[in-house]
């Protein structure tokens, strides 16, 4: 307890004072009455003093001492000056490693660079007993360390090593802001905590943050930021975005395309000036050049420099040359309702598939059935004798059911229907069946395993099977006696096949670091390889989702009814801000430092307030008794 | 001193009223009270027969028309009675407090002054020590009565005083013959009940005043007080008491003081003595007309 007045004991002169009042008040004063006969009477009266009477004047004596102290003691206003926590020396390192933290200069990467500051500040703290507490800022910020002491040192030291022996640095962005926010937590605890920021980022505002440069002066970076394939009168034209940061300087931007229209390599360059920090666009246009190219493998794009940051030189153009998908289309009496949607089909994914359409029909020199070797079966009026196995198979007006097909037919329904909905289902998206009138039917005794999509007078029109070994679509009505193929809805029904039977695998060829990328396959599954062979899974749900962290080209294989592999490749780039290694960004995720408090006092004030009503209570209590 | 009390007024006040005494005291001849006893007053009292020897006159003839038979007509007789009256002079009577001395006198007075009204004979008896002074002998008629009036208010109260002894002492207290008054605070240690046992075995009636002053009734002063005994000859006198008058001594006080008046009371009542406590704050009138009245000494 400490006095914020000590003067106020001054007050307690008044114990002497009172002392002195007690010491001079006469004893007894002098009455004059006329007898003191009854006061002699009255004395046999009186009551029998209990113990607390005998000591009534001794009481009442300490309780004004009492009072007077404790005045003396407001005066001094009484605390107790809670017990200051000792300064705690504690660092909270936030290793940020975002892709440009790879940036290397002398062999040395600014992520190695700023684990072995880190490595060094601990060894410091953990000296001064200090707690040391490190964050790692990937993908998702976590805690490497959490206010450890010396005694984890050793433990701590390792795993930072082996940070720089795993290259745990992403190829990605860094979740900084994440990271602060741990830090935030460490500051709540001990608001005497330092964080710092290892990083080659600048940041305008810090808010409450050390950012320790791990950058080096000699440290510069060319990249290949973005590329674009563009088709310009039937022939690719290949746009590059390209830029060198911390260096003015001349750069060559190579382009190699392989598998040119179906050969060899074309190998093309261009030179680029460089200055500023500022993004240069190259355009390799194929049309004018020697050999132009309508159709690729891929692109590799590249700059040859031996700068800082090399994970950023090459790009990888894929998508240039679209698979194939064989169509059949089988009628002895062939109408043109399945030619004609059929090609509109083909012209609307021409941009993802190149779609090789054959009809057979009586007129056609070779009448037979084929069964096999077609990604997709139309017959209608006349079936095959067996089912394909190796591509979607749709059967119209079947005058048979093919061997392997659960199907039982049954006799032909005439009259005038209108179709209604059976099963919601993708092939059935935006069709409205209730327009549609229908003359003539055949119905279906047994369908085992198949799913009714239309209805026809309660018998099924439009029904569909998805087992691993086949995929039908049937239709057990001709075109010719419904008003279905001249609608709308019968394109429509034909890309809804493809889109659910034949989807694309991917939505692009170019992703960033980190990004998700939507999958999709023809088969029972795909497989998906990084360049490095790290990320490696395989999906057989779809859509399926795969999150992108390394940087380089993907291969992705699926092998769809027909039984061959398909492959395809995508690519992923270091995202383009990562290639700018000497960026400054305006403002940091703000640290909220708490104020720290000099002192805080518990003011005993109340206490002592407290005590002196009591007691001037309690000095009233024996006064009253008194007299 | 001068009594504020012993103006004409008061004794104007005083001439419509009378001492009621006891009807079997003897008396003296002469005098204003009816006895017991036959004489030869006008007021009818009893008939007898004629007795050899009876005056004849006293003969009631038309009692003998009827029964043929000699019956003599008997009337009351009035007696003249003393009147004693005892008034202690010891210091606790009005050294501290004249009005309580005054009263005194003012009480003696009114009760004298009816005495010598009623043709009574009237002594006051100075009880100083133990002994009963008589300075103005037996007063019959006011002429005399005023005479010792005014001697009595300057009258001083000293010393202490022995009312048993003084009036055990009293050589001429007579008996059977009057009504004696004792007026005091009865504040003593000394045995007053002894005079009182005398004077009904004097065959007086007796009266015992009690003076007291509000003070005395309900004292109002509390702490460490050392109370000096007007009666105390020096500061060091046992009577005088250092006391620390607290709340709960004052009612030891006032339930002291209730026990005494209670015990006096009814010692009084079994000796077929009167007994009244004034306080000297109430008017005198009121004692007078209330409590005398109160207790039949007054008609």
């Amino acid at each position: 307890m400490s006095w914020l007045t000590p003067l106020g004991f001054l007050g307690l002169i008044g114990i002497a004072i009172l002392i002195l009042i007690y010491i001079l008040k006469p004893n007894y004063q002098q009455k004059f009455i006329s007898s003191t006969f009854v006061w002699e009477l009255s004395l046999k009266y009186r009551r029998k003093k209990i113990p607390i009477n005998k000591f009534r004047n001794i009481l009442l004596f300490i309780c004004q001492v009492l009072v007077i102290t404790s005045c003396a003691f407001i005066l001094a206003q009484p605390v107790i000056e809670e017990n200051q926590k000792p300064e705690i020396l504690e660092k909270v390192a936030i290793v940020d490693a975002s892709a440009s933290m790879r940036a290397v200069y002398d062999d040395v990467s600014r992520y190695e660079r700023a684990l072995s500051e880190v490595s060094t500040l601990a060894e410091q703290v953990f000296e001064e007993n200090g707690y040391m507490t490190v964050i790692f800022a990937g993908k998702e910020a976590s805690y490497v360390a959490q206010r450890v002491t010396a005694e984890e040192s050793l433990e701590l030291l390792s795993t930072l090593e082996e940070m720089i022996n795993d290259d745990t640095c992403t190829y990605g962005k860094a979740d900084i802001d994440g990271a602060v926010k741990l830090a935030q937590k460490v500051v709540d605890v001990n608001v005497d905590a330092e964080v710092l920021l290892y990083t080659g980022t600048d940041y305008l505002a810090h808010n409450g943050v050390t950012i320790v440069d791990v950058t080096e002066n000699g440290e510069w970076n060319a990249a290949i930021l973005d590329c674009e394939a563009l088709v310009e009168e039937n022939y690719y034209t290949f746009k590059v975005s390209v830029a060198a940061y911390n260096r003015d300087t001349d750069l060559l931007v190579h382009c190699d395309i392989k598998g040119a229209n179906g050969g060899g390599t074309v190998r093309m360059e261009l030179p680029v000036r460089c200055n500023g920090d500022e993004t240069k666009t190259v355009s390799f246009v194929t049309q004018n050049a020697q050999t132009a190219v309508h159709e690729f493998e891929s692109v590799h794009v590249y700059v040859s420099e031996n700068d800082s940051f090399a994970a950023d030189n090459d790009f990888y153009i894929y998508g240039g040359k679209k698979p194939e998908l064989k169509i059949l289309y089988y009628s002895p009496n062939a109408n043109i309702f399945f030619a004609g949607s059929v090609m509109s089909v083909r012209d609307t994914l021409s941009g993802r598939w190149s779609i090789e359409y054959k009809e057979i029909n009586k007129f056609t020199e070779s009448a037979e059935l084929p069964v096999s070797g077609y990604d997709f079966y139309i017959y209608e009026n006349a079936m095959p004798d067996i089912m394909p196995e190796d591509g979607v198979v749709m059967l119209v007006n079947m005058d048979k059911a093919p061997e392997g097909l659960p199907v039982i037919m049954g006799s032909e329904v005439n009259g005038t229907f209108n179709l209604s909905y059976g099963e919601s289902h993708e092939l059935t998206n935006r069709i409205n069946p209730e327009k549609m009138q229908l003359s003539k039917y055949r119905k279906l005794i047994s369908f085992e395993g198949f799913t009714p999509l239309l209805y026809c007078a309660g018998d099924p029109v439009l029904l569909v099977q998805e087992t691993e070994q086949q995929k039908v679509v049937l239709m057990p009505f001709s075109v010719n006696f419904a008003d279905f193929s001249m609608l709308v809805d019968f394109p429509i029904l034909i890309y809804n096949i493809f889109e659910y039977f034949m989807p694309s695998t991917l939505t692009d060829y170019a992703f960033d670091v980190n990004d998700k990328v939507s999958l999709n396959a023809r088969g029972e599954s795909l497989s998906v390889e990084s360049s490095t062979g790290k990320i490696k899974e395989t999906f057989e749900n779809f859509p399926a989702e795969l999150e992108v962290t390394e940087y380089g080209t993907y291969t992705l294989v699926q092998t769809p009814m027909s039984g061959v592999p398909v492959e395809e490749q995508f690519f992923v780039k270091i995202p383009s801000s990562e290639s700018e290694i000497n960026k400054t960004l305006d403002e940091l995720y703000e640290l909220i430092v708490p104020v720290k408090k000099e002192s805080e006092n518990l003011d005993l004030l109340i206490y002592f307030a407290a005590a002196l009503v009591a007691l001037l209570l309690l000095e009233r209590l024996l006064q009253s008794q008194d007299s | 001193m001068k009594n504020s009390y012993l103006n004409d007024g008061f004794f104007g006040r005083l001439e419509t009223l009378a001492l009621n005494m006891k009807a079997d005291l003897r008396g003296f001849f002469g005098g204003k009270h009816l006895v017991r006893t036959y004489g030869q007053t006008v007021e009818f009292a009893d008939y007898r027969e004629y007795m050899l020897g009876d005056d004849i006159r006293r003969i009631d003839w038309n009692l003998y028309s009827r029964f043929e038979k000699f019956f003599l007509k008997l009337f009351t007789d009035e007696r003249q009675m003393h009147v004693q009256i005892f008034l202690d002079c010891s210091a606790s009577m009005g050294k501290e407090d004249p009005k309580k001395s005054n009263y005194a006198v003012a009480v003696a007075a009114a009760l004298g002054f009816l005495s010598v009204h009623n043709m009574d004979k009237l002594s006051f008896k100075l009880v100083k020590g133990d002994k009963a002074e008589d300075p103005f002998g037996t007063i019959v008629g006011k002429t005399s009565f005023f005479r010792a009036i005014s001697e009595l208010e300057n009258l001083e109260f000293t010393g202490e005083s022995d009312i048993g002894k003084a009036i055990t002492g009293c050589h001429n207290t007579g008996s059977n013959d009057g009504l004696t008054v004792i007026i005091s605070d009865f504040f003593t240690n000394s045995d007053w009940k002894k005079a009182v046992d005398y004077l009904v075995y004097k065959k007086r009636q007796v009266l015992l005043i009690q003076l007291m002053t509000p003070d005395e009734i309900e004292p109002i002063y509390n702490g460490r007080l050392n109370l000096i005994d007007s009666e105390a000859e020096a500061l060091e006198d046992p009577k005088n008491m250092k006391l620390r008058i607290t709340r709960s001594l004052q009612l030891a006080y006032q339930e002291a003081l209730a026990d005494f008046k209670a015990d006096m009371k009814s010692f009084c009542v079994s000796r077929g003595a009167e007994f009244i406590s004034i306080d000297t704050d109430k008017k005198i009138e009121k004692m007078l007309f209330g409590e005398l009245l109160k207790v039949g000494i007054m008609a």
